[in-house]
């Protein structure tokens, strides 16, 4: 089920990877991304995580996307996205390791449609 | 070079997902400590991947809502496929976690099974019905 939000996440990536191997700043941004889902997911779920680990996963993640926002290269709608799916996985991975530690079920309030 | 292209476009995201079901889901020796207030790993885990979802849902309607984020009509109405889905699990998962604390040993109601199932189907077609933003 950890899949779920891994896929979720990722629904943004793919108007990303179809620049990979195009762009070397979106290869690596990519690759980070790829890389913070299977470490940090990985490494809380197993209980193995360091807030050091975490913070310099995401750091390498602000620091691809920095280079990606720099490169005039880059198609505006593709770096939009990139710093959406960033933000976006920055929010799961900060309440998945808050779950992780505590369960508060209070918190699951119904989420409203996007208009 | 496309060789390379394939690869990341079609077989990366897939394997990656399949290898991690594999690796997180089933085949991990190690596990985290039980959440404070989990009744069990299972009520820990459907209440984290549920919060995992929700945060990263709230981020993204925020970001849209503010105009920080451009989504096409397409993107939304796939996204709220998902939101429905997760909106139908999280009574669900809070129903099963309130019974939990008067009886430890309850397994999941097929209900909930079926919500969390559709909630990683929901996902799955947000990513298939996005996948024509690829260049």
């Amino acid at each position: 089920m950890l899949t779920t939000i891994l896929l979720a996440l990722s629904a943004l990536l793919p108007s990303i990877l179809g620049q990979f191997g195009v762009n070397s700043n979106i290869d690596k941004l990519v690759e980070a991304v790829i890389q913070a889902i299977g470490s940090i997911f990985t490494a809380i779920k197993t209980g193995t995580s360091t807030e050091g680990e975490i913070l310099s996963v995401l750091t390498i993640l602000q620091t691809t996307l920095a280079a990606v926002e720099k490169d005039t290269s880059v198609d505006p709608q593709i770096v939009d996205d990139s710093a959406e799916a960033i933000r976006d996985l920055q929010a799961a991975i900060a309440a998945y390791e808050q779950a992780m530690l505590v369960e508060d079920v209070s918190t699951l309030t119904p989420l409203p449609e996007v208009e | 070079m496309q060789a390379k292209r394939f690869f990341y476009l079609v077989v990366l995201p897939f394997s990656l997902c399949f290898s991690l079901t594999l690796l997180v889901d089933g085949c991990q020796k190690k596990t985290a400590p039980l959440p404070k207030n989990a009744v069990t790993s299972l009520d820990g885990t459907f209440n984290a991947d549920l919060q995992a979802a929700h945060a990263a849902i709230v981020q993204y309607e925020t970001d849209v809502k503010a105009g920080v984020h451009k989504a096409t009509p397409e993107e939304k109405a796939a996204v709220n496929v998902l939101i429905r889905a997760v909106n139908v699990a999280q009574p669900l998962e809070i129903a099963y976690h309130q019974a939990l604390l008067s009886n430890p040993a309850l397994v999941p109601p097929a209900e909930l099974n079926a919500a969390m199932s559709n909630v990683q189907t929901a996902a799955t077609s947000l990513q298939s019905s996005l996948t024509g933003k690829a260049k």
